[in-house]
């Protein structure tokens, strides 16, 4: 996927621009809130279940070097194969070798975020392979050449009469914006791509060490019908995803529906351990299971960082975050967006690519209030604005002039007199400075917030009102 | 076998977690006995449970009721075709000559073309069920010959059969059976799949569409009878 | 120290009597100072003797949030520095007194001599509602401001430092003020401080939602208990020429006493 995240202020102004997508973006937080919310009523105790859950991530991350090659043992065991793959072109390397070596030419696959923070779809069409997206959403943001904007909802920035003409278009079939109808299309269609598809791919919300299997949640049906109809299985997973044993999935498995959906279980669990088994009918004749790094060992390498890792991908925190129901998925310019796009996209993608990401946020802090795993993102948030304004490994280019003045405005704040003398020369230059003064002295960043709202006015400052006001004062402290 | 990828990635994650002093995983607390609930326990908490989820659960007391019950599905559905598992309690029950006696045509999948063709064909699939979770309405099949996932996924309606010996209070209840399962000599099942309500989308401007990919119907049939005769 | 006690005093005078010290943010130092001299008639009222340490400067707050550790670290020293002997420092700002408390100790952790002074100083600082409801354990000042108001419940009050029921039990003892219902009283009101400046679009139109909710509510004035937001709703509701005022907890709950 394109990598866009230097241009998230351009492309944020203009998804602000855009009342109709606000107003859409705005209907589906406000709905999938409510679900949560119907969901976490009827849950006792989410407080705690929420500690457990990040007890148990903790562990299993501080933990991974062992747990890792204890779920390898254990896929093995099952009659699968692993594949280690370090960054994103190893990953597609790995697929794209299977694919070639088994004479793949149908490829149907599953939701997976892995799949496009790894670029799949595209390096496997440039090989000649057919590849179908087959979660409806999925399916609809691909036939529109487009990438998915919500973790949960991928084509929630398009409107039902948008979807009934790239159906119509792509697909020959006649123009109906029925949700029904549309549905029993795409399930027409994809039927037959399930059944003539040599591979399978996968993500997978859950990889557990001690019996070597695949945890994968929906509510479709596509995911199912990915790993039991073609021949090949492969799934593509984070080397965070791992849990040791099914009693630390069970303590995830809840917090990850209740916050995604408000679901006590989505429609389909499947639990995978390893291929089609000897006698057996169906299923794939092999499983492969791909565990990829991208960065993530660098993420757990630092104390504070690591709980980007936590993440369970449920998308409460997009649901409940202001920034995301203004700006959309497409804005954050790459992979994962909203509070935990902020954190994802900078921290995975090589340093000094993200963009100012972490500096697209209001550290309202809304999303570490709903996060299952109590990722606390605002802390994260300007754990990265540090790294990115004084580690020189983290470049973010910055006018100089703008350091210069917190410098200045540092040195000032030990010398309470010259502290005052500063505010008190900006007092007697605001006439001129203002917006539209004689002095063009506002910088533009001030005149366009008084574009919009009344600047305040400089006032006679309190400390000079101090004294006066504390002989006002009854319980004033008699000097000692 | 030496993967440089592998040792490449092991060691980073080594050094990044400072291995150190290992951290002991949380202690089973849990019960390792499989809690069932106990069978004369009534069906209300599943049958709610399933109606919440917009499909079906019906008490079967005899085997003429069951006859009543395929009756009424299949002419409601119009089926025509059926595929089910191989599993003894379908077996015993004798589901081929009921479904025979509605003029659908039902048989176990003896091979894997079998299984394509006749799963992607039928308008019904049936299958019995490892457990029921009663608080969720949630149905738990265990893959493996004669238990085909494609038999619950393939049709548009599903319907499964259940003892009241096979039920479970809340999904937590699994960890136990899991255990149980694991434990067997081959280790965990192939796949385990946990249904909780028929297929279902809002992909669409958040509209809830049923059916999307799986079955859009789902009947539990709760067998209260002694059927094993 | 004499101890007084005055008429009209809402606590009754204690053995010993309590001292707060005053932290005046930047932005009602030189912009809103009357919200400052409101806390300080409040506080008095309450029977607190004030104090205002004048080498006070600033919390460093928007130093820390762009990045700027080392700077900021100046400010914490300076900041915890003057305030040393006070016995608690109040504030009629959530984001300076969260500042304070919640980032002060781990930026100075590694700083022998100032780690055990920010621990300290994080245990007894306080925004305003919460020194008067949890410290001193008052909830009717005896003030009174008639008409209908609402509540913007700031991120930085409510979610950084838990203070939520505080102000609106202040808010409700007022005589003569009708306390409604704000949809979306705890969504973000678009500041963010650097924010509005580095993606001004989405703050204005995170503004405009909120603007229009406060209209919406049928409310004469949007009370907070952060000064910053009240700048910003403030700005926006005087640019458009609402009729709703934005006014800070403290001057609501000081009344026509601290109004100039």
């Amino acid at each position: 996927m394109k990598v866009r995240t230097d241009r998230i202020k351009e492309m944020a102004a203009a998804a602000a621009a855009d009342q109709g997508l606000h107003q859409t973006l705005l209907a589906a937080a406000g709905r999938f809130r409510q679900l949560r919310q119907g969901g976490v009523a009827a849950f006792d105790d989410l407080e705690k279940a929420r500690d457990q859950g990040r007890r148990v991530k903790e562990r299993c991350l501080a933990e991974l070097d062992r747990l890792l090659p204890r779920l390898e043992k254990q896929v093995r065991a099952a009659g699968g194969r692993v594949h280690w793959a370090r960054d994103a072109a190893a990953a597609r390397a790995i697929i794209l070798g299977l694919a070639r070596a088994r004479g793949v030419k149908r490829v149907v696959k599953g939701k997976s975020m892995m799949s496009e923070e790894v670029g799949l779809n595209q390096a496997l069409e440039q090989d000649g392979l057919e590849v179908f997206e087959t979660d409806l959403g999925e399916y609809i943001v691909q036939l529109a050449q487009e990438s998915p904007s919500h973790i949960l909802a991928p084509a929630i920035h398009k409107n039902k009469q948008e979807i009934a003409a790239l159906f119509a278009d792509k697909l020959g079939v006649d123009y109906t914006d029925d949700p029904e109808e549309l549905t029993r299309i795409a399930r027409r269609v994809l039927r037959q791509k399930f059944l003539q598809a040599d591979m399978g791919i996968t993500g997978g919300n859950f990889a557990i060490a001690e019996s070597g299997t695949l945890a994968l949640f929906e509510n479709e049906g596509n995911i199912r019908m990915s790993t039991t109809l073609p021949r090949l299985h492969v799934a593509l997973i984070g080397i965070e995803k791992v849990v040791e044993t099914y009693r630390d999935f069970d303590v995830l498995r809840k917090l990850l529906t209740i916050s995604a959906t408000g679901q006590k279980l989505s429609t389909y669990l499947s639990l995978i351990t390893g291929p089609r088994r000897d006698g057996e009918l169906e299923g794939p004749d092999e499983f492969h299971l791909v565990l990829l790094d991208n960065g993530r060992s660098r993420i757990l390498a630092d104390p504070l960082l690591r709980q980007s890792l936590y993440c369970l991908r449920c998308g409460a925190c997009l649901n409940v975050c202001p920034v995301y129901q203004c700006i959309g998925g497409h804005s954050y310019g790459w992979v994962y967006s909203g509070p935990i796009g902020c954190l994802l996209n900078t921290q995975l993608l090589p340093r000094g690519q993200g963009g100012p990401a972490p500096f697209a946020c209001t550290l309202c802090g809304a999303c570490a209030a709903v996060c299952p795993v109590k990722i606390d993102h605002p802390k994260v948030m300007l754990h990265l604005r540090w790294l990115m304004a004084e580690d020189p490994a983290w470049p973010l280019p910055r006018p100089p002039a703008a350091r210069l003045g917190l410098s200045l405005y540092a040195w000032l704040a030990t010398r309470p007199a010259g502290f005052r003398s500063a505010s008190a020369l900006a007092r007697l230059l605001a006439p001129i400075a203002a917006p539209g003064g004689k002095a063009r002295l506002t910088p533009p960043a001030i005149s366009r917030w008084g574009r919009t709202r009344r600047l305040p006015r400089w006032q006679r400052p309190f400390s000079q009102r101090w004294p006066g006001l504390r002989r006002r004062l009854g319980n004033r402290e008699e000097p000692s | 076998m030496s993967d440089p990828a592998r040792e490449a990635i092991v060691q980073a994650v080594s050094a990044a977690v400072g291995r150190g002093q290992p951290t002991r995983s949380d202690p089973d607390t849990g019960p390792s006995q499989v809690a069932w609930l106990p069978p004369e326990e009534d069906w209300e908490a599943a049958a709610a449970s399933l109606q919440a989820l917009g499909d079906e659960l019906l008490v079967i007391k005899g085997r003429q009721e069951l006859a009543a019950a395929l009756g009424e599905i299949t002419a409601r559905h119009q089926v025509k075709r059926a595929v089910r598992w191989d599993h003894r309690l379908l077996r015993r029950l004798d589901i081929d000559r009921l479904l025979a006696e509605q003029s659908v045509d039902c048989a176990a999948i003896a091979g894997e073309q079998d299984l394509r063709s006749l799963a992607a064909e039928a308008e019904l699939g049936v299958t019995a069920l490892d457990a029921l979770v009663v608080s969720t309405g949630t149905l738990v099949m265990r893959g493996g010959r004669g238990r085909e996932r494609a038999v619950s996924l393939l049709p548009e309606v599903h319907l499964a059969l259940v003892t009241p010996d096979r039920r479970l209070r809340a999904i937590k209840d699994l960890v136990p059976l899991w255990q149980q399962w694991r434990s067997e000599p081959g280790g965990p099942p192939g796949s385990v799949t946990l249904v909780t309500g028929h297929s279902r989308t809002a992909d669409i401007e958040l509209i809830l569409v049923s059916g999307v990919h799986g079955p859009k119907y789902i009947y539990v049939l709760a067998l209260e009878f002694p059927w094993d005769d | 120290m004499i101890v007084t006690s005055q008429p009209g005093d809402a606590v009754s005078s204690s053995p010993k009597r309590r001292r707060v010290s005053l932290f005046i943010p930047c932005l009602v130092e030189d912009f809103f100072p009357e919200i400052g001299e409101a806390a300080a008639v409040v506080l008095d009222r309450a029977g607190v003797a004030v104090d205002y340490p004048e080498a006070q400067t600033c919390c460093g707050q928007l130093a820390y949030k762009t990045g700027h550790r080392s700077e900021t670290r100046r400010f914490a020293r300076h900041f915890l520095e003057t305030f040393a002997r006070a016995e608690a420092v109040v504030s009629p700002s959530g984001s300076c007194v969260s500042m304070v408390k919640n980032y002060y100790p781990s930026l100075l952790a590694d700083d022998s001599t100032w780690a055990q002074a920010a621990e300290d100083m994080a245990g007894r600082v306080f925004e305003l509602s919460q020194y008067l409801v949890d410290v001193l354990g008052l909830k009717d000042l005896g003030a009174s401001w008639p008409g209908r108001a609402v509540y913007h419940d700031s991120c930085q009050v409510s979610r950084a430092l838990g203070v939520s029921e505080q102000p609106q039990a202040l808010l409700r003892a007022v005589a003569g003020l009708e306390l409604r219902e704000l949809d979306g009283a705890d969504t973000c009101c678009g500041f963010g401080g650097a924010f509005s400046l580095q993606f001004p679009e989405v703050s204005e139109r995170l503004l405009d939602d909120k603007v229009a909710a406060i209209e919406a509510s049928g409310a004469e004035m949007v009370v907070s208990a952060e000064v910053s937001c009240l700048m910003n709703i403030g700005g926006r509701l005087a640019k458009t020429g609402s009729p709703v005022k934005a006014l800070h907890l403290a001057q609501v709950l000081a009344g026509k006493e601290a109004r100039s």
